[in-house]
C-alpha cells in the first residue's frame, strides 16, 4: 500500500529530514519575516502577561470630562492619552493592551481545546480505519457544510458570555481542520516501515500510537494550531461584533471596535486603533505560522 | 459513471438531513420563542398556550422534529414564526443579493489576487513582489468587520464617492465586494505566487518556451492553467468562509441577503425560518463543492479518463 497522495508527510525519513532542515535554520539565517513574526507577537504576549503593570491608566477608569477626545498628538488631545479616549472618557492605549490579554487567552485556549480533541480523534480514525473512522469523517464532512459561524451564535445564545465559553464555542467550530491533516497523516504512517517493525517486534498499539505515531504528526500540528490561533482572533472580535461575543464591559479587542464603530465618524482613534491592535497581531501569528509550515511541512495546505 | 453520482447525491442528502437536524437541534437550545414574541407583562398565561399551540410548540420534541422531517421531505420548510408566510420564498427572495455579493467579491478578488500573484512569481524577490507578498499578508489580517466601516468612513462618509448601503445599480456593490473579497484576494495571491514558483520550474514550461512562445502565452497558456487546479480547489473549499463573511459583510452594509436574514431569524429564535435558511446555505456549500470536483475534469485533461 502507497500513501494517501494528500499526505503531507515527507517519508522516508521526516524526522532526519526536520533535523537537518532545523541545523540549517541558526538564528542567524532567519527569514526577516520570521522575525517580524517573532518581534509582533512577543509584543502581543508582554502586552498579555505584564499588561496591568505596563497600562498609563486603569483600563476601566472612566471621566466624561474627557471622553471622546483624539490621539495627544493631535490638536485637542490630552497629554498621557497616547491614542486617546473612548466615550467614556477611558485611555484606549490602556483598554488595547488589557484586550490582549482576553483576545490572547480565547484564542489560545480555543486552539489547544480544537488540536488536542480534533487531532486525537484524526490521529485514532487514520491509524485504526474501520466504522469509527467512516463515522468521524461523515461528521467532519457535515459541519464543514455547516457555516461555522452560525454555529457559534447558536451556542453563545445557550450558554453564559464566559471567556472559557467563548473558546469551547470556537473549538467545536475548529477542530475538524486538525482531525482532517491528523488522520491523513496517520494514514500514511501505518503504512511505514518503522511502525510495522514496532509492531512485528509486538508493541502494542498504544505504544506505537504513543513512540510512534504520535511524535511525528506534533510538527503539522504545531503548524495548524499557528495558523488557527491567527483566525480565532479575529473570530473572537466577530462574535463580539454580532452581539453574542464577552460581555460588552470586557475590553476585549472585539467590544473596543464594537464601541470604536457607533463613533466611527467624530473619533475614528477607537475602531482605528483596535482594529490595528488584531491586524498586527493576526499578521505577527502567521509569520511564524507560515515560517513554522516553511521549515516542518512545506506541501502542508489549509 | 452513474454508480458515483448515486453515490454523491445519496451523500449529498445524508449530509443535508445531518446539518438540519443539527440547526433543529441546537435552535431548539437557544430558548423559547413565545417569550420573544410575547412580552411576559401584558399577557395572560392562556395567550401564551394558545401561541404556543398554533406554532405547534406545544407537542413533544420528537413529534415536532418528526413533523420537521415530513416537512422537510416534501420539501415544505414551514411558515415563519415572526412573518406567519411560509420560509421558502422569503429565503429564495434573499438568495439572489448573496450570490450576487460572493459572485461580486470573487470576482474582484480573482481579477486583482491572480495577476498580483504571478507578477510576484515572475518577479521573486523584487521590489514588487515584497510589496504584493506583504499586502496579500495584511489582506489575511484584516477583518471584515473592520475593513467594511473603515471603507465606508473614507469613500461614503468623507469623500461621498459611494454609498454607505443599499441595492441596486453598481454603485452600492463596489465596497461590500471589496470588503468580502479582500480575504480570498490575499489568498489566492499568495497561493498563485507558490504555485507558479513551482510550475514555472517544470519541463512542460520549458518546452513550451523553447518552441518559441512568447513569455506572457508561456505564463497564461501553460503555467497558469496548471495553477489554476489549486486555485479552484482554495475556492471550494472556502465557500463556507466566504458565506461567513457575506453574514459580516451584509450585516455591514445592510445587504439584504441571506446572511442578515439568517442571523435575524435566530435571534429572533425563528426556529423555522433560520432552519430553512440554514439548510439553503447548507446546500449551496454542497453544491459549490460537487461544481469544484466537476470542474476539475475541465482544468486537467488526466482527470477526465479517470
Amino acid at each position: 500500500m502507497r500513501p494517501p497522495a494528500e499526505s503531507t508527510i515527507q517519508i522516508p525519513a521526516a524526522a532526519a529530514g526536520l533535523a537537518a532542515r532545523r541545523s540549517r535554520t541558526g538564528w542567524k539565517t532567519l527569514p526577516v519575516r520570521a522575525w517580524l513574526g517573532i518581534f509582533l507577537v512577543g509584543v502581543f504576549l508582554a502586552g498579555a502577561v505584564a499588561g496591568p503593570w505596563l497600562v498609563p491608566h486603569p483600563p476601566q477608569e472612566q471621566e466624561i470630562a474627557r471622553r471622546l477626545r483624539p490621539p495627544a498628538a493631535l490638536a485637542d488631545g490630552v497629554p498621557g492619552y497616547v491614542l486617546g479616549t473612548d466615550q467614556l472618557g477611558r485611555d484606549v492605549l490602556s483598554r488595547i493592551v488589557s484586550g490582549a490579554r482576553i483576545s490572547l487567552s480565547v484564542s489560545g485556549l480555543a486552539t489547544l481545546g480544537a488540536a488536542g480533541v480534533g487531532a486525537l480523534l484524526g490521529m485514532l480514525s487514520g491509524f485504526y480505519g474501520g466504522a469509527v473512522d467512516h463515522l468521524l469523517m461523515r461528521i467532519v464532512e457535515i459541519q464543514m457544510a455547516f457555516p461555522y459561524l452560525l454555529l457559534a451564535i447558536a451556542f453563545m445564545l445557550v450558554v453564559p458570555p464566559t471567556i472559557v465559553n467563548v473558546a469551547i464555542v470556537l473549538a467545536i467550530s475548529g477542530w475538524v481542520v486538525y482531525a482532517r491533516v491528523m488522520r491523513v497523516n496517520a494514514l500514511a504512517l501505518r503504512e511505514q516501515e518503522f511502525v510495522m517493525a514496532a509492531r512485528a517486534v509486538g508493541a502494542p498499539d498504544r505504544r506505537i500510537l504513543m513512540r510512534h505515531v504520535a511524535p511525528n504528526l506534533i510538527p503539522t500540528m504545531l503548524v495548524l494550531a499557528t495558523m488557527q490561533i491567527a483566525q480565532f482572533i479575529i473570530a473572537e472580535s466577530a462574535l463580539s461584533f454580532l452581539g453574542v461575543g464577552l460581555p460588552p464591559s470586557v475590553p476585549s479587542w472585539g467590544n473596543i471596535m464594537n464601541d470604536g464603530r457607533q463613533y466611527l465618524d467624530s473619533a475614528w482613534w477607537i475602531e482605528v486603533f483596535a482594529g490595528l491592535a488584531i491586524i498586527l497581531a493576526t499578521a505577527g501569528v502567521g509569520l511564524l505560522g507560515d515560517w513554522f509550515r516553511d521549515v516542518i511541512d512545506p506541501h502542508l495546505r489549509v | 459513471m452513474a454508480r458515483v453520482l448515486v453515490r454523491r447525491v445519496g451523500g449529498l442528502l445524508l449530509v443535508l438531513l445531518s446539518v438540519s437536524t443539527a440547526a433543529f437541534i441546537v435552535l431548539r437550545l437557544t430558548g423559547d420563542p413565545v417569550q420573544m414574541m410575547l412580552p411576559p407583562e401584558q399577557t395572560t398565561p392562556e395567550q401564551v398556550a394558545r401561541l404556543r399551540h398554533q406554532l405547534g410548540l406545544d407537542q413533544p420534541v420528537w413529534v415536532q422534529y418528526a413533523q420537521f422531517l415530513r416537512s422537510l421531505a416534501s420539501g415544505d420548510l414551514g411558515e415563519s414564526f415572526r412573518y406567519g408566510t411560509p420560509v421558502t420564498p422569503l429565503i429564495l427572495q434573499r438568495v439572489p443579493a448573496t450570490l450576487e455579493l460572493t459572485g461580486a467579491a470573487v470576482a474582484f478578488a480573482v481579477l486583482i489576487g491572480v495577476p498580483l500573484g504571478v507578477v510576484s512569481a515572475v518577479r521573486k524577490n523584487s521590489a514588487t513582489d515584497v510589496l504584493a507578498s506583504g499586502v496579500s499578508f495584511l489582506g489575511v489580517s484584516v477583518p471584515v468587520f473592520w475593513l467594511g466601516p473603515m471603507l465606508i468612513l473614507f469613500f461614503a462618509v468623507r469623500l461621498h464617492w459611494l454609498p454607505t448601503s443599499g441595492i441596486g445599480g453598481w454603485r452600492p456593490i463596489i465596497l461590500p465586494a471589496i470588503t468580502l473579497g479582500m480575504y480570498p484576494l490575499a489568498q489566492f495571491a499568495r497561493l498563485v505566487r507558490s504555485e507558479m514558483l513551482d510550475v514555472l520550474g517544470e519541463d512542460f514550461v520549458r518546452t513550451a518556451r523553447s518552441k518559441g512562445l512568447s513569455e506572457p502565452a508561456v505564463i497564461v497558456r501553460h503555467a497558469l492553467r496548471k495553477a489554476s487546479l489549486s486555485i479552484v480547489t482554495v475556492v471550494g473549499l472556502n465557500v463556507g468562509v466566504l458565506l461567513g463573511g457575506a453574514i459580516l459583510t451584509e450585516t455591514i452594509f445592510a445587504w439584504p441577503g441571506l446572511g442578515r436574514l439568517i442571523v435575524q431569524a435566530i435571534s429572533f429564535r425563528d426556529f423555522p425560518l433560520a432552519e430553512g435558511a440554514v439548510v439553503y446555505i447548507s446546500l449551496i456549500t454542497v453544491l459549490a463543492n460537487f461544481v469544484v470536483d466537476l470542474s476539475y475534469a475541465a482544468l486537467d485533461p488526466r482527470i477526465r479518463s479517470a
